[in-house]
């Protein structure tokens, strides 16, 4: 054991030696590096404290990990938009932030603020929760969007694509969003499993909420263009099948999981990642549009094959589904990027957000689609949902807590509550108006865009 | 005395055999040819419908129209006792058989009749769907030319019905406008180039006088104030001075030599019937033809600048996108004569229908229909058509008139055709059953008195 | 004896049966109806004759609009003032107007009336150049126009109003700008138009000096006459003509700020997207922009130089004095799906200026005012003045607010667009109701139902 420690350190001294250039010096044996050797001097010990010192030093400096814990916020502004379970608007309110979570809320008579928290005192401003979307595909390398080789292809994650600090990332936390579900294409079937990821971070692991994020299914309206000759008949068939197949290795893990047989399954990376969707820790994201095709995702998908879906786009006509939506019960409509649908019958432009809401749907967001929708507008698609027909709360809920249990993080994310993920978002006015500026956004608790440095959007 | 008394009824014979004579010989030669068409139904569109009716013709004309009618021993009889007769259908605007092409710019001269060959069109289609006149439209756009009339049969020689309206297209107003406006600036050209012709040849004229008043003058020593004397006179006076009677003469006949009457210049063919409204109020009928409801507007603002011309004829093009609801108040304020297809179309961007044709006649216009298409099926399902507005609110009449009478009144023939009246030609269509009823077909075809086509002679 | 008789029976005879043949032929037929003569050509002449004696009436046109809050962009605020209008133009704003009793009156109470926004680009609302033979009065794209407050665009070189079912007054301008293409990518040209102003430069200097000499000589001959693009270049020099230049990069602004202060003409910049890097100089040398708030290019993190877009291009432009008008991401109308980037939306591209720190009052004016001042039209639109013309966005609410609905647009004194007339819109918010049923979904219905 002893041997293998001191061989552990030898490696791990080595490696320091090399770093700090006195590898030589080792070698030959001038430098008093007495870890190497069973003996506990005042001298080893002080030279043990030190050279641990300067080892965490450099592993600090070394993974170049912003470690740190992040220093407490507290905001006192004018508004608090909560979008907690009472629906809570404080006015003259403070936040408390520490540790990367929501410490406190309340009326700023009530709270005080602690020593050692970083005061951002705008009395004329709004701080809202850090706004989630839905359906994006901006955060990650725009070429690697979508893979076309097969119609189906799972296994795949855009996970692998995710750039973090990209123009897009850095422009949509100007724009107030903190968090985003990252998707692969519509250019086929089922294009992979999308990433839930905050848009801050040196590295992945750091933006990383959950990876597989979700499953990303295009139903139809964008797969027939894949390849000649391809039509709902197929589209829908195929993607059963492929489901299908998907449940069954579930199944099989399932039993032998449970112990019912002995005869340990295959691993296949293709079929792994769904496990999740089948167990519904994740949801399953269908690029959906028009009245038939949205019937079906509900039908073929969320009844049939019990799959907690979220209809992507839900736009053009399909409104007219609101009753079988309502009737599912567990399905959330994510509406977007088109806020308007030209109702060619009778000479109408309907709010697509609206008319859901109308239809009595109250699971209702709006998306971007980014980038056909520029990331950092999405508080502007809720802002146009209002304008033609939906409800300025309802709006701005839905793209903070309803976003969240779209994605099913609303215990974390999409409100500013107690113990939530200190993502914030603090502005000059109303969020969706876009006369109002974005001027500070808070992720994990930490400031990553402040509009004083430098005003992205 | 009793002599003279025998002689009366003689005179009085002779009188009137000198009266029935020609009546007589008339009989007796054949010139006069009746037909009777003894008729289950006879529909005129002028007002009357005869059940159990007959119409008797006499020289391709029909004469009498009406029920128990009499009529010679002699005249031939048709029996339709089975069967509906109405006037013949008009197909006012068609390219049946034609070769398409683009024309475009100012050709008020070049018409549709010069490209007719009688022979190599197949009337057939024509006539047994139960048209007996097809006007045939020059292709292209801006101003094409003049519509030319014919009979789908009969004789060869009675078969051309002269020019009709002049098309003028406005689809396209950017480039429609140019060249109606073009075709108006010149035409006025045209007016000032005659007037300031007759100005010239008048001014020569009194110049010319002036110069032989003062020659005459000079020669004959008269006085110089002659000059002041008008040509007439001075003419007189040459004439009365026997002494100079060979001066005379020459200078009459240098005179003579001078046109005494003032020959125009020609006017350009091309716009001569923008000339004739121009200037004399009247010409041949002007045909606009519109894509959409703005066209209207576009062909407004033109004439806007020329009152002259006439802005009550209409050819309307329909497409799903023409919104002519927004004008049809318009339309009809101004009392025009409307040609289109009988189609029950929608306002645009909705599945609210839209009966444009009832709406129009509704509004005050009259409306003229076409079949849906120049096909052999179009032309077949026309009468359909016309039901099936029927039914969504065109009277009837109207329905009817709209292929027959009306069709005559936009191609300016309404004096011989469209109705069954005394006077009119005889062309007449004869079908088993209401002619808006399903399946009603045309049985006999005439024009001019003659039987031209018959159901049952097809093979 | 018997010879008589013979003659005498067979005159009875034959007179009888020539009795018979005259009654055949002389027998009036049944009255068959008379065929009646068209009168429809006395009447059209008839008709023609009393309406043209109508129109040679001199009628004043006669419209009204009371009770809402009038922004008058040029002035103050006003509220429930009466806007008179004669024949197309204001005639007067006040609160002791009196209304002719054949006015058309407008209650506007509770609405907001703005001048009809001007759109220094446009697409597909009104026709190809000219529009006043191509445009479709009755088009929807106008309608979509009309219903977001614009009246006035432009279309190429001529700037056009949305004159819904009409084409009286529609062209407001011809011949807007001079083109110029003015950029590093093509050199000669940049030479020969500098080489075309100093020609007429020198022109000028020339046609003074000869003022100058015919003083003293009256048979001087004039400098030789211009040719070709020495004409407008001329003209620049005049200030008779306004050049339009495309132009975005510092570089390429910073090279239009020089001409123009070397060459003291009037230039307009399209786009001026890093504006904001060189706005002094821009402002200095007299230059307006037409600029995009929304406009995004990423900045270029190699050089220190400031570059790409900023959200506060159009405030730190304004600051700096530059003119400025706006125009959205398109300039068409789509009803394709994606709300907000079109001209169905020119305040909110004017709410994204204000977002970057543009005054409120002067974003209003980047669409109305300040847009007409560019486009040289600003003495007949662009404010609520007496003698301008009578173009009205009258809105629920501000107009730069995101729920802000046109309710009436008023186009040379006659209402071009109906919200709740029109089936475009009148379900949503009708009367200002958030909770307003949605409209039914069953088909067809009749011309008239909500139509």
């Amino acid at each position: 054991m002893i041997r293998r420690f001191v061989g552990t350190r030898r490696r791990m001294s080595g490696w320091l030696c090399t770093r700090t250039g006195i590898t030589s010096r080792v070698r030959k044996g001038t430098v008093p590096f007495s870890l190497c050797e069973n003996r506990d001097s005042p001298q080893t010990v002080c030279l043990r404290i030190l050279c641990a010192a300067i080892a965490l030093t450099w592993c600090a400096c070394g993974s170049r990990a912003v470690a740190e814990q992040p220093q407490g916020l507290a905001f006192r502004v004018g508004k608090v938009i909560t979008m907690d379970a009472e629906d809570r608007v404080l006015n003259h309110a403070v936040v408390l932030t520490r540790s990367g979570k929501i410490e406190k809320v309340g009326p700023a008579a009530e709270v005080e603020i602690p020593e050692g928290y970083r005061l951002i005192d705008k009395p004329d401003h709004w701080l809202v929760p850090g706004l989630v979307e839905a359906h994006d595909h901006a955060a990650g390398s725009g070429r690697d969007l979508h893979d076309y080789v097969y119609l189906t292809n799972p296994g795949l994650r855009t996970l692998a694509a995710l750039v973090p600090e990209s123009e897009n990332n850095k422009r949509a936390r100007a724009g107030g969003v903190t968090t985003v579900l990252m998707l692969s294409g519509s250019g086929n079937n089922l294009s992979g499993f999308g990433t839930l990821t905050k848009l801050a971070g040196d590295n992945v692991d750091e933006m990383l909420i959950r990876s597989p994020g979700c499953v990303k299914i295009a139903q139809a309206g964008n797969p027939e263009r894949y390849w000649y000759g391809v039509g709902r008949t197929f589209m829908y068939y195929n993607l059963r099948q492929t489901l299908q197949k998907a449940l069954a290795y579930h199944r099989k893990w399932e039993r032998y999981e449970r112990g019912e047989t002995t005869e340990k399954p295959e691993f296949d990376l293709f079929w792994d990642d769904f496990r999740d969707a089948f167990r519904r820790d994740i949801i399953s994201l269908i690029h959906t549009q028009w009245y038939q095709v949205v019937m079906s995702s509900v039908d073929m998908l969320a009844k049939k094959l019990k799959l907690r879906i979220v209809l992507g786009h839900s736009t053009f006509e399909a409104y007219l589904t609101a009753p079988l939506v309502i009737e599912q019960g567990d399905v959330y409509v994510s509406n977007g990027p088109r806020q308007i649908h030209f109702d060619r019958r009778q000479r109408k432009i309907m709010g697509n957000a609206a008319r859901w809401w109308q239809g009595g749907v109250r699971k209702l967001g709006v998306n971007t689609d980014a980038s056909v929708v520029p990331q950092e507008e999405l508080p502007y698609q809720a802002a146009m949902a209002c304008h033609y027909g939906w409800k300025p709360y309802e709006a701005l809920r839905g793209i903070t807590r309803i976003a969240a249990e779209t994605l099913m993080l609303e215990d974390r994310l999409g409100s500013i509550a107690e113990g939530h993920d200190a993502d914030l978002g603090l502005w000059t006015g109303d969020p969706i108006d876009p006369r109002s500026a974005c001027e500070l956004t808070v992720i994990d608790g930490r400031i990553v865009y402040d509009a004083a440095v430098r005003r992205e959007f | 005395m009793m002599r003279t008394a025998c002689y009366i009824p003689a005179i009085i014979l002779a009188a009137l055999l000198a009266c029935a004579a020609p009546a007589v010989c008339q009989d007796t030669d054949g010139e006069e040819t009746f037909v009777v068409i003894k008729a289950g139904r006879v529909l005129t569109l002028a007002g009357e419908e005869y059940v159990g009716g007959q119409i008797v013709l006499v020289d391709g004309k029909v004469r009498l129209v009406g029920k128990d009618l009499e009529y010679p021993k002699t005249a031939r009889v048709i029996d339709a006792r089975r069967e509906v007769v109405m006037p013949g259908m008009i197909l006012a605007r068609s390219r049946w058989e034609l070769p398409s092409y683009s024309r475009s710019g100012i050709h008020a001269d070049r018409g549709a009749a010069k490209e007719i060959y009688l022979d190599s069109i197949d009337f057939e289609p024509l006539v047994e769907a139960g048209f007996t006149a097809v006007c045939f439209y020059p292709d292209g756009t801006g101003i094409p030319g003049p519509a030319a009339v014919y009979r789908t049969a009969g004789k060869e020689a009675t078969r051309d019905l002269g020019p009709a309206y002049l098309r003028i297209t406005m689809s396209s107003p950017g480039r429609d406008k140019k060249v109606l406006r073009d075709a108006v600036e010149k035409a006025r050209k045209e007016i000032e180039k005659v007037e300031k012709a007759r100005k010239d040849w008048e001014e020569k004229q009194k110049k010319a006088q002036e110069e032989a008043a003062k020659k005459r003058a000079a020669e004959s020593g008269e006085k110089p104030d002659s000059e002041k004397k008008d040509g007439a006179d001075g003419n007189k006076d040459e004439t009365k001075d026997p002494s100079k009677e060979e001066e005379n003469k020459e200078d009459a006949k240098t005179e003579e030599k001078k046109p005494e009457v003032f020959t125009p210049p020609k006017i350009d063919p091309a716009v001569k019937p923008l000339v004739d409204w121009i200037r004399d109020k009247k010409g041949p009928p002007l045909l606009f033809e519109l894509y959409r409801a703005s066209d209207l507007r576009h062909l407004d603002q033109v004439l806007k600048q020329t009152p002259e011309l006439p802005n009550a004829l209409f050819y309307l093009y329909q497409m799903s996108s023409s919104g002519y609801h927004h004008v049809v108040a318009d339309l009809g304020k101004r009392k025009s004569t409307v040609l289109l297809s009988p189609q029950i179309g929608q306002l645009p961007y909705t599945v609210t229908p839209y009966n444009l044709p009832g709406e129009l006649a509704v509004a005050g216009c009259t409306v003229a229909l076409l079949p849906s298409g120049d096909s052999t099926s179009g032309y077949h399902d026309v009468r359909t058509r016309l039901a099936e507005l029927v039914r969504a609110g065109l009277p009837r009449d109207e329905a009817l008139k709209a292929v027959t009478l009306h069709a005559a009144q936009v191609l300016g023939v309404q004096q011989r055709l469209g109705t069954i009246e005394k006077g009119k030609d005889a062309d007449l269509i004869f079908l088993d059953g209401d002619p808006l009823a399903v399946g009603t077909r045309v049985t006999r075809v005439m024009t001019l008195g003659e039987l031209v086509w018959e159901a049952s002679q097809r093979p | 004896m018997r010879h008589r008789c013979f003659t005498f029976a067979l005159c009875w005879c034959v007179l009888v049966s020539g009795f018979g043949v005259c009654a055949t032929f002389a027998a009036e037929p049944k009255p068959a109806p008379d065929a009646k003569p068209a009168p429809a050509a006395a009447d059209k002449t008839d008709a023609k004759k009393d309406e043209k004696a109508k129109e040679d009436e001199p009628k004043d046109r006669w419209f009204a609009v009371t009770g809402a809050v009038v922004h008058t962009v040029s002035g103050p605020t006003l509220h429930a003032p009466t806007v008179l209008c004669k024949n197309g133009k204001i005639a007067a704003i006040g609160h002791d107007v009196a209304v002719p009793e054949e006015a058309e009156t407008l209650d506007a109470t509770g609405f907001h009336l703005y001048p009809g926004l001007v759109a220094v680009g446009s697409n597909g609302l009104v026709g190809n150049e000219p529009p006043e033979d191509n445009t479709n009065v009755y088009g929807l794209s106008l309608t979509l126009g009309l219903a977001g407050g614009v009246t006035t665009v432009v279309a190429g070189n001529t700037a056009a109003k949305l004159t819904y079912g009409a084409l009286e007054d529609h062209v407001v301008r011809r011949n807007l700008f001079h083109s110029l293409s003015y950029n590093r990518r093509d050199p000669n040209g940049r030479r020969n138009f500098r080489l075309a102003l100093e020609r007429a430069r020198q022109y000028l200097r020339d046609l003074q000096a000869h003022e100058e000499k015919k003083k003293t000589d009256p048979k001087a001959k004039p400098p030789a006459e211009l040719q070709g693009e020495d004409q407008a270049a001329l003209k620049l020099l005049r200030h008779e003509l306004v050049s339009v230049a495309d132009a975005n990069t510092a570089q390429e602004l910073r090279d239009l700020a020089s001409l123009v202060g070397q060459y003291r003409i009037r230039l307009v910049v399209r786009g001026a997207r890093e504006g904001w890097t060189v706005a002094g100089e821009m402002a200095r040398a007299g230059l307006q922009a037409v600029i995009t708030p929304r406009t995004r290019r990423d900045r270029d993190e190699r050089t220190n130089r400031p570059n790409g877009s900023s959200i506060e291009n159009a405030r730190i432009l304004h600051e700096h004095g530059v003119p400025l008008a706006i125009i959205p991401l398109s300039t068409g109308t789509s009803t394709m799906g994606l709300a907000g980037r079109d001209l169905l939306h020119l305040p909110m591209e004017a709410a994204f200026a204000i977002r970057g720190g543009l005054p409120d009052e002067a974003a209003l004016r980047a669409i109305t005012l300040g847009a007409a001042r560019i486009l040289g039209i600003d003495h007949r639109v662009g404010s609520i003045e007496v003698g301008k013309d009578a173009d009205f966005a009258i809105v629920d609410g501000d107009l730069l607010h995101y729920m802000t609905l046109t309710r009436w647009t008023v186009v040379n004194g006659r209402i071009a667009y109906d919200k709740q007339k029109d089936s475009l819109f009148n379900h949503i918010r009708p009367g200002g109701d958030l909770d307003a049923p949605p409209p039914r979904d069953d088909w067809p219905r009749r011309l008239g139902e909500g139509w």
